[in-house]
């Protein structure tokens, strides 16, 4: 009974907010009023206060990913990642997880085609805990021989689980050796089995010299503490860290493409046949940028999308169809997915998703369709903003990739700027046959059923 | 027990009632920025092996924290 009134209380109150939002003018987001301060070795701080809960959470994001990889060191940027656990001058090897866990908090590191993160949220009263770890193994690494060897079978295990051993896995690396011409995007960030084995300690250490300074990084601190406070404690640890020349930039440009891209993929471990269309697209923070993500959500995000309504619903071609607008700081992509029903032919999928396509070419999109998109981007946005490890990495990526954290405060303004001639434009401009990379898997039952034998 | 056992239930209908009113594909609308491999499970850690060296400045003092006035 209570559950039915709760759910009933709940509902009208949904139908009461969703009838005054519609087309009501969107409420400002809450202004994140950050600090922006740079240290005399060139590490950027941003910090911003948050006395909402009694924690705080840093982000360390390096100026470093898989795009400035070289041949033959591919998976390299991920693996210096997985290094940067094993113990510095004055923390050992697996002391920080311990010191982290042990007291409350929680931490990672990620490595993309971009930049790479170091990450952790703590009570608030162990700031120095927290800044101590991220500026000890920034200054004094511990590279040995044996951490690296270490760490390689542990990145080839990732591999293994996450790549080579999950249906569809060699296609996602098929297609981005298919769609990029340039050498930094075109391979993956988890890199070659033969690249990791080849990676010698002292590539680690010109590696760890080249892109981990002060100089190539960005601090970001959200929480509970005092600002002048938590700059004299991010100099006192930071501080004396010597800075290093700039890395050489990494040329972006990326030719343009003349004809579609082809390829099948045979799986093993796939089931069902499935299809992945790519268009090149746009870097992030730009204008047909944020038109493609209301393209894109248009198109494919949610039962009531485009694709979904036409492949899944109403031709029941596919079981599954999905996408997004990569955001990239050079050439990003437009990707959509769609797994088959069994029996269903390939061709037929891929001549409805284009479709689809067409149609958005010709006709602006639906008001409906239009706000929201733009309500779930927005929506999506503010919650994740309640959370300040989010709110940390967002400032560090803002700022390594475009020099802006301010870009947090104007992101939902850029998104609530597209029009719907927009997105019609950007379909015109970027969703055409000679833009496109198809790659096709197809099931290998019969190896795989030997394979399941053996 | 039954009182925890309520409360969890509560708390689960509050929790899909979200759902219910904006749609699941609401909730999914955070869609992945790159074909990167995702983050590293670091959660279950083992820190068997782990060498203290002991010299981080971790604070002793239990947080106290207060709570806004109801």
């Amino acid at each position: 009974m209570r559950i039915t009134n709760l759910l009933l209380t709940g509902g009208m109150a949904g139908a009461i907010l969703l009838f005054f939002t519609a087309g009501a003018p969107a409420e400002r987001i809450r202004k994140i009023d950050f600090k922006d301060t740079t240290l005399s070795n060139g590490l950027r701080v941003i910090t911003v206060e948050d006395h909402s809960a009694p924690v705080v959470s840093l982000a360390v994001t390096y100026n470093v990913g898989s795009r400035n990889e070289r041949k033959g060191r591919t998976g390299f940027a991920h693996l210096f990642e997985h290094m940067m656990f094993k113990g510095s001058e004055n923390v050992g090897p697996g002391e920080h997880f311990v010191q982290i866990f042990t007291n409350g908090g929680s931490m990672n590191g990620t490595t993309n085609e971009d930049r790479t993160n170091y990450f952790e949220t703590l009570p608030a009263n162990q700031l120095d805990l927290a800044i101590f770890l991220e500026a000890d193994r920034m200054r004094s690494l511990l590279i040995t021989k044996e951490n690296l060897d270490n760490q390689r079978h542990a990145v080839q295990e990732e591999r293994r689980l996450g790549r080579d051993n999950q249906p569809y896995g060699k296609s996602r690396e098929t297609l981005q050796e298919l769609l990029y011409d340039n050498f930094a995007y075109k391979h993956s960030v988890i890199g070659s089995m033969e690249d990791l084995n080849a990676a010698t300690v002292e590539d680690v250490k010109q590696f760890f010299k080249m892109y981990y300074a002060p100089s190539n990084a960005v601090v970001t601190l959200v929480g509970d503490f005092k600002t002048d406070e938590a700059l004299v404690k991010v100099k006192k640890y930071f501080g004396d860290i010597p800075g290093q020349p700039s890395p050489p930039t990494v040329d972006m440009t990326e030719p343009e493409q003349k004809a579609e891209r082809r390829t099948t993929v045979e799986d093993p471990l796939a089931r069902l046949p499935q299809i992945t269309v790519a268009y090149k697209a746009t870097p992030g923070d730009t204008s047909d940028f944020y038109a493609l993500q209301i393209l894109s959500a248009t198109l494919q995000s949610g039962q009531s999308s485009r694709l979904s309504q036409k492949l899944v619903k109403e031709k029941e071609l596919v079981q599954s169809v999905f996408g997004f607008i990569a955001e990239h700081r050079g050439t990003g992509a437009l990707y959509i997915t769609a797994t088959l029903q069994p029996g269903r032919k390939v061709e037929a999928v891929e001549a409805t998703i284009y479709e689809v396509i067409e149609s958005l070419k010709k006709e602006p999109i639906a008001d409906w369709e239009f706000q929201k998109a733009k309500n779930a981007s927005r929506y999506g946005f503010i919650r994740s903003m309640e959370n300040s490890l989010t709110r940390a990495i967002m400032l560090g990526q803002y700022t390594v990739f475009y020099n802006n954290p301010d870009l947090i405060n104007h992101r939902q303004d850029k998104v609530a700027a597209v029009k719907k001639e927009d997105v019609r434009r950007v379909a015109n401009k970027y969703l055409n046959a000679a833009n496109r990379t198809v790659v096709v898997t197809l099931p290998k039952m019969k190896m795989a059923t030997a394979a399941v034998q053996q | 027990m039954m009182t925890e056992r309520i409360g969890w239930l509560s708390q689960s209908i509050l929790a899909i009632i979200p759902m219910l009113l904006f749609g699941f594909g609401t909730m999914a609308q955070q869609p992945p920025t790159s074909f990167g491999p995702p983050p590293t499970d670091r959660s279950d850690q083992s820190v068997k092996g782990a060498v203290i060296k002991g010299k981080a400045p971790v604070n002793k003092d239990v947080l106290r924290v207060k709570l806004p006035k109801a």
